[in-house]
């Protein structure tokens, strides 16, 4: 597919079938996200895997963003640590958090190519998360994907026009 | 009378419901408007989906869990839609509670 084709392929799924999602399909997913961009090339996030079904009820119980189901998450975490030591409190505070959201949709761009569907949350409890998952104090969870194969596909909700999205426009001497 | 595995059961089934609504109070604080009333009518249809797991939940109380399921997402596109479908669900709500009061 076309990049653009799979960019407007793209919903946000939330129910899913029982089947497994294959582990070079996750990994695939994985290396996607280290393709994206990074500022300052720091890449100071990770991401934790859960596909273990009682895990998954756990963090759906305190993400009240994550609606229907999921048959595995991808839990992308700031390294606020790291993110601090090299990119100073920009880097911690915002960098961070731009370089995850930018590797989350690198994620669900590469799934809806690889068949999966996706859905990213950021309504869920951050301490609760950390709490579950055992995560160290500089490790801070930033958004989840829900992953599996699509029970249903949404329909594509409306979007802006190119001339509403667009509020200056500042062409070049030859247009 | 239940037995002492069906009473932990219960109980777990009750934490994760008392996590979602928890969770929700807390993200309320920051989030946008409008997810209250999602959050708010998304736990009435999981306290419904609950007593229906437990053998407790009568026809109106099925019939609604389906019209909160069908119409909740309407919060994401729809906003006048969604309020419109909460309007209907307190009048059958409150008609329901009304014919329980003269019955009793």
């Amino acid at each position: 597919m076309q990049v653009f084709d799979i960019i407007k392929k793209r919903r946000s799924v939330r129910f899913y079938t029982d089947k497994a999602i294959e582990e070079d399909k996750l990994k695939k997913l994985v290396e996607a996200a280290i393709w994206a961009p990074s500022a300052g090339n720091i890449h100071a996030w990770n991401i934790v895997i859960v596909q273990r079904k009682g895990d998954i009820e756990l963090i759906k119980a305190v993400s009240p963003g994550m609606l229907g189901n999921a048959i595995a998450l991808m839990i992308l975490c700031a390294d606020k640590r790291r993110a601090y030591d090299k990119g100073g409190e920009v880097g911690r505070d915002v960098l961070s958090i731009m370089d995850i959201a930018i590797a989350t949709q690198n994620i669900c761009l590469e799934a809806t190519d690889l068949g999966l569907g996706s859905c990213i949350i950021r309504s869920f409890n951050q301490d609760a998360v950390r709490a579950l998952l055992d995560l160290p104090e500089n490790i801070s969870p930033e958004l989840v994907v829900t992953l599996g194969y699509p029970r249903s596909i949404p329909n594509p909700p409306s979007r802006r026009t190119v001339e509403d999205a667009v509020i200056r426009w500042i062409k070049g001497e030859s247009d | 009378m239940r037995g002492k595995i069906e009473e932990e059961r219960l109980r777990y089934k009750l934490l994760k419901l008392f996590c979602y609504i928890i969770t929700s109070a807390r993200g309320c604080v920051e989030e946008p408007k409008l997810y209250g009333p999602f959050r708010l009518i998304d736990s009435v249809g999981r306290i419904i989906t609950l007593l229906d797991n437990e053998g407790l939940a009568d026809d109106f109380l099925r019939k609604e869990k389906a019209k909160i399921e069908e119409n909740k997402y309407l919060v994401m596109q729809d906003e006048k839609g969604f309020t419109k479908f909460l309007d209907e669900l307190v009048i059958d709500f409150t008609q329901e509670l009304k014919e329980g009061a003269v019955k009793k």
